[in-house]
């Protein structure tokens, strides 16, 4: 067969739009994702906790930004990502990009209850309280809400998984947008209530030994990330393709 | 504009007729009203404190109980339909029903608020800044609560799914509402806050008769 | 070593944290598969079902 080498790019997407293709190709990442994952949790935790340097002001319950921080960029990453893929969902009705958006969901909220339950215990020790209403925390609460609404959304639509996938797809794009409003609106209304307190990062100038166990973990949640959303898809894909050859090949090929 | 016109009519002529939708909320309103002093204490300090947060939260609360009804009764009857089939564009027939929504439920909650203001001891000079925020506001509320209930419409028991998606997205109004509030009972300007609040409600105008309509088609597949 | 442990007084924050975060992750991760495992077998049983009633 003759096969135009421009197509290449064109026929990934497409293979990638297909659940089978995705199935296998993801399939061949998907322990790889881990293994690296784990290797740099490893590697970025050993780094943070131990070869970091105390911070000067806050001593070693700074270490919790090591976990505090990327969960947090990672709650608010992958609710970008679900904006994405939802417009998609609903614009071209591409399955994938539903299976990704939903797939993003469990694992974006686990990182916002890290991001949450974190800050609370850095806050003990540094505030005085184990909580507070801190224009991040608040915003990082309300997207634990949203999160929980998609989630909820699907759930409450379980008869029918695609009409369930797009009316989740649809939320995770309005919040998108009001993600931001509120962002912004809770910085405005933090800035008039209270004087600015002490963040977990603060503007405290970071060094390069505390910086880069903090982008090694940054990498270690995206891998992972990777893995639980690209499982959860093809998991995803076979419970909604059950009925299709393919699914049924793949789950008679493996023993029960 | 006449079928935008009509609907809006319609919608009014049942909700006049039903009078629930009207009345409940202000009941709502008067009874959690009537807990505060019950359970924080008369003290008038005290009560003007919270006062402007109260009324706004009640607002939120008394609007939520009405929101799944913007397309609820249309769903069951089968109008929802007719507005999807009809070349009139559906984000306009959207805009129309929250029209009426706003004008049976959420006007009645900006006319009823120096009431509820009274009792709570907010100083009388702020109760133009009140209704002010209210009046723009409210309709951002109902523009909200269309998506929650176009998205919820076809559910039995839909409406605390419907206050779970609506609510997280109605914090910025609240924010800017009860700060404007505060504002002026703190006889400081709350110029800022209410074009905050406008800034919203443009937004919405524009932005959520066409995600409402989205999501009325995701549900009537 | 217990220097390395105590955190410099800050020990049950920052351990509560670095657990916390492998506890959420390993959640994640068992049901996943407990979640794979399920639906492979309800299909499965469901094949076979299918395949029990056509003879």
């Amino acid at each position: 067969m003759h096969i135009q080498r421009t197509n290449f790019l064109v026929r990934f997407y497409h293979q990638l739009g297909s659940p089978p293709s995705f199935y296998r190709i993801s399939g061949y990442f998907l322990k790889w994702l881990l293994f690296i994952a784990i290797g740099l949790t490893i590697w970025g935790l050993y780094d943070g906790l131990v070869l970091a340097p105390a911070d000067y002001q806050q001593g070693d319950s700074f270490r919790i930004i090591y976990v505090h921080v990327p969960a947090a960029w990672m709650s608010m990453f992958i609710y970008a990502i679900m904006g994405v893929c939802g417009a998609i969902a609903i614009i071209w009705r591409m399955k994938m990009a539903e299976a990704v958006m939903l797939a993003s969901a469990p694992i974006g909220a686990w990182f916002t209850v890290i991001a949450l339950v974190t800050g609370s215990l850095w806050g003990k020790p540094m505030w005085g309280t184990w909580w507070e209403w801190d224009a991040r925390m608040t915003s990082e609460l309300i997207l634990l809400f949203l999160y929980i609404g998609i989630m909820a959304t699907y759930s409450a639509f379980s008869e029918d998984n695609r009409k369930a996938a797009r009316m989740a797809a649809l939320i995770a794009v309005v919040g998108v947008f009001n993600v931001v409003i509120i962002h912004f609106s809770v910085k405005w209304w933090s800035s008039i209530h209270q004087g600015s307190t002490v963040s977990l990062m603060g503007e405290q100038h970071i060094t390069w030994d505390m910086l880069r166990p903090l982008l090694v973990m940054a990498f270690a949640t995206k891998f992972y990330y990777g893995y639980s959303m690209l499982k959860r898809a093809r998991v995803y894909l076979l419970e909604t393709e059950s009925n299709k050859r393919w699914v049924q090949d793949i789950v008679l090929g493996e023993k029960a | 504009m006449k079928p935008f016109l009509a609907l809006v009519k319609r919608d009014l002529t049942l909700g006049l007729r039903r009078k629930s939708q009207i009345y409940q909320p202000l009941v709502f309103q008067l009874l959690v009203v009537t807990m505060f002093p019950l359970g924080l204490g008369s003290g008038a300090k005290t009560l003007a404190l919270i006062a402007p947060a109260v009324i706004w939260i009640l607002a939120l609360l008394a609007s939520l109980l009405t929101l799944d009804q913007i397309f609820k009764n249309d769903y069951d009857d089968g109008s929802v339909e007719s507005y999807v089939l009809t070349s009139y564009p559906l984000p306009l027939s959207v805009m129309a029903k929250v029209m009426a929504h706003w004008l049976l439920s959420g006007l009645p909650l900006v006319l009823f608020s120096p009431i509820i203001g009274m009792l709570l001891h907010l100083p009388s000079s702020s109760y133009g800044i009140l209704m002010l925020s209210l009046l723009i506001g409210t309709p951002i509320f109902s523009f909200m609560g269309s998506i929650g209930s176009a998205l919820t419409m076809s559910l039995k028991h839909g409406g605390l799914l419907l206050t779970i998606l609506v609510m997280p997205l109605l914090t910025p109004v609240l924010i800017f509402g009860a700060s404007a509030v505060v504002e002026s009972a703190l006889g400081n300007s709350a110029a800022q806050a209410l074009l905050l609040l406008s800034g919203l409600l443009i937004l919405s105008i524009t932005l959520i008769p066409f995600a409402a309509a989205a999501a009325i088609k995701i549900n009537l597949e | 070593m217990s220097e390395f442990f105590n955190m410099g007084g800050y020990a049950f924050y920052v351990w509560t944290s670095i657990g916390l975060f492998f506890l959420a992750m390993l959640i994640d991760f068992i049901s996943l598969g407990m979640k794979e495992k399920s639906v492979k077998r309800n299909i499965q049983s469901f094949l076979r079902r299918k395949k029990n009633t056509n003879k």
